[in-house]
């Protein structure tokens, strides 16, 4: 009697329990790259690089000539959820848990992004984990179209290019941690497709500039090449970056790593002041100086020479954004939040309009710790003596 | 067998530990802001400080449930009416943590699964435990599902290190103040609060005059971790992402990037965070069938279990609300606590204490 009943339980447990989440893995549309942009007429764009499995079978000639995934695009009148659009055009369900990078075209981040933000934290399939773009001059559908050489999938080189902060997929969260707060105003890595050669052509994608936005999430300028490290510098988000610098007796490169900021500010009535510490230790890779590293008073003397230039230059960056943008991307007024919380309170509000006032004075020290296979340059051994 | 003051600390830890992780951290965000670590702290020591008066309480009538005492203390019926509201709270908490535990499961896990199938696993489960060894069986389970859920959560405080702000944590106190911490605290000093079961379980514990130390270690320890989760939070996502989020710890989880391998752990942290909440409503379970059945006079409470698991099962489905629980938080911060939890205790204590003075129970 026992028997029966625990059989005739296991029976019902069979017909009542189908698998209702069952998802083979052939079944799902994986979803890696986002796009967003705003068309001529003022439509959004939702396009979504959608891996192709099959075209991971030919891996022995290299890439180029399979693509690997299907960049598919739908469009809305306003700003809808157009994953249904998406869902449409594709044989598989959509799977979002892998999606590695988002894309927005320029002339959508300038008209602002608020109303696209929420998407990307509702959804408890998708992860916080996630990068984000602003693409230079261009559309974001473009970035997810380039064939990339190196990996299947444009949004996941881009990722991993994201060589200037670093941050990689962590960008998202990052763009967020800064549109909740006061004392800082968001800013995004850019990718730009520029082709210098052929080769590049559709191939290469760039990361070299930072779009700045405003409180009300609107992209309102963007910085590019060194004046963009120097911004990330000054937020903390840099780990390591090339320095190339002129000197009176040529110029020289090095290799900063362990970066680090420090900022420490001072409120005098109505004069906002701060001192910006940066510091990071260098490996010379190019000296087209007479100056021999390996001499301790000449190193010493060429890192101050080289802490006072980079540091004028980085004032004059900050001026510009200060004067052009008036957008604390650094994270100024976070410091003061931290230093001055009781004053903060009074100045949070209409921060935006003290920003371009403060007075930021910037020191660097730069330590050269490593000065490559040679001290003295070669062709400078014959030229002196 | 009885409980032993070991197995009673990890029951009281674990079962605390699923509210210390789930929901009690974002809405102190919320009020706290970037302090909440210090309202979670404060709430550990209210939970302290309420929880010795339970067991005060409990250690004063050691063979007897709660049931029975405030039948002695208050007459047949005052007792009796005492008695029923307690379980009426019991029954309703126990319900609405059974379906908000299967809507995050399904929101997170399963999206097609019916609701219903998820929390009818998971009421078997209870009803299983129950029957097969009662509270005793419950309590080894916790024994061995305890250390699992605190390993599991150091293993994701490690992984999470690289992912920290420390400078989100800053400025302290003078964003909230001393109001919005005590306010803040009250969330999580309510849920600490849910030690009041105590008063039912100390007929079943092996030596209820050593039980003091292992249960107030085991609210210590929720609270330890619920201060170091909150300051994981915030120092991932900053106050404004922790407490919009509903689940900031499951979330933090989640941004776990290891080496590029150590991902998604979140399905692990899950699958063992079952077992607290396992725990939890199987004392519940536990619980209700136990002291209906002392109620209603029934000798073999057993009988009892399959109802109450039916009652609790039905009022879980009851509500459309998604996020119900939220709102009967409230209900259980501003209602059930002070009077449920603090108030009658006192009552109780002092109306035992002119009734027996000096006797040792």
């Amino acid at each position: 009697m026992k028997k029966i009943s625990s059989i005739s339980w296991l029976i019902v447990l069979m017909l009542v329990s189908g698998c209702w989440d069952r998802n083979e893995i052939n079944d799902y549309a994986f979803w890696i790259g986002t796009a967003l942009d705003l068309s001529e007429d003022g439509n959004l764009e939702k396009s979504a690089q959608i891996a192709v499995p099959a075209g991971f079978k030919s891996t022995g000639r290299g890439g180029s000539d399979q693509r690997g995934n299907i960049v598919v695009t739908a469009s809305g009148s306003s700003v809808v959820d157009l994953e249904q659009q998406v869902q449409d055009k594709l044989p598989r369900r959509i799977f979002l848990g892998h999606r590695r990078a988002i894309f927005i075209g320029e002339s959508l981040a300038r008209k602002g992004i608020v109303s696209i933000m929420d998407q990307f934290t509702r959804n408890t399939d998708t992860r916080l984990r996630t990068d984000i773009f602003v693409v230079n001059n261009g559309k974001g559908r473009d970035v997810l179209e380039v064939n990339s050489p190196f990996n299947k999938f444009s949004s996941i080189v881009a990722v991993d290019q994201d060589r200037f902060c670093r941050l990689g997929d962590t960008a998202l969260r990052d763009v967020l941690l800064d549109i909740g707060r006061d004392g800082i105003r968001p800013s995004m890595p850019m990718v730009e497709i520029t082709a210098r050669n052929k080769q590049e052509k559709n191939q290469i994608i760039e990361v070299k500039s930072v779009a700045i936005f405003n409180q009300y999430l609107q992209m309102v300028g963007k910085v590019t090449g060194r004046e963009s490290l120097e911004l990330f510098w000054m937020k903390g988000v840099l780990k390591d970056q090339f320095i190339t610098e002129e000197t009176e007796s040529g110029n020289i490169a090095l290799y900063e790593s362990n970066l680090k900021k420090s900022i420490h500010t001072e409120i005098n009535g109505d004069r906002i002041k701060a001192h910006v510490k940066l510091e990071g230790i260098g490996r010379v890779i190019e000296n087209n100086t007479d100056i021999d590293i390996s001499d301790t008073p000449q190193r010493v003397a060429l890192e101050r020479t080289l802490d006072t230039m980079k540091a004028k230059q980085i004032e004059a960056t900050v001026k510009k954004l200060q004067g052009q943008y008036g957008q604390d991307v650094f994270g100024i007024g976070e410091e003061i939040h931290r230093e001055h919380p009781y004053q903060w309170k009074k100045l949070r509000k209409n921060w935006d309009q003290l920003f371009p006032s403060v007075e930021v004075t910037v020191t660097v020290k730069l330590k050269i710790e490593n000065m490559g296979g040679i001290g003295k340059r070669i062709p400078g051994i014959g030229a002196k003596e | 067998m009885k409980i032993s003051p070991w197995q009673l600390f990890w029951m009281f830890t674990t079962l605390e530990i699923s509210m210390s992780i789930w929901l009690t951290v974002s809405p102190t965000i919320e009020i706290a802001k970037q302090d909440a670590w210090i309202s979670l702290a404060v709430a550990g020591v209210i939970g302290l400080l309420v929880t010795s008066i339970l067991v005060l309480v409990s250690q004063r009538h050691s063979s007897h449930t709660l049931v029975e005492f405030t039948q002695r203390l208050f007459g047949k019926w005052g007792g009796k009416l005492i008695g029923t509201l307690y379980i009426l709270v019991w029954f309703s908490v126990s319900a609405d943590i059974l379906r908000i535990f299967s809507l995050f499961i399904r929101q997170y896990l399963f999206h097609e699964t019916p609701l219903w199938i998820i929390s009818v696993l998971m009421v078997a489960a209870m009803v299983y435990i129950n029957y097969a060894g009662s509270v005793e069986a419950i309590a080894r389970f916790s024994e061995m599902a305890g250390p699992l859920l605190l390993a599991g959560i150091l293993i994701t405080f490690c992984l999470n290190l690289t992912n920290l702000h420390p400078s989100l944590l800053f400025p302290v106190f003078a964003d909230s103040g001393v109001m919005p911490i005590l306010k803040g605290s009250l969330v999580n000093a309510s849920f600490l609060g849910e030690s009041m079961m105590i008063m039912m379980l100390t007929p079943f514990i092996s030596n209820s005059k050593k039980m003091l130390k292992p249960v107030l270690l085991a609210i210590c320890v929720p609270s330890l971790i619920a201060v170091a989760i909150a300051l994981m939070v915030i120092a991932t996502f900053g106050t404004n992402m922790g407490s919009a989020l509903f689940f900031p710890y499951f979330s933090m989880v989640r941004f776990i990037n290891y080496l590029e391998f150590v991902q998604n752990m979140d399905v692990w942290i899950m699958f063992i965070w079952i077992f607290s909440v396992f725990v939890k409503l199987a004392i519940y379970l536990f619980i209700n069938s136990y002291g209906t059945a002392q109620l209603l006079g029934i000798k073999n409470w057993k009988i009892m279990i399959g109802f109450a698991a039916v009652l609790i099962f039905s009022k879980s489905l009851l509500p459309a609300n998604v996020f119900g629980m939220l709102d009967y938080a409230k209900i259980w911060v501003t209602y059930i606590f002070p009077i449920f939890i603090v108030a009658l205790p006192i009552v109780f204590l002092l109306v035992s204490l002119i009734r027996k003075p000096m006797t040792p129970a």
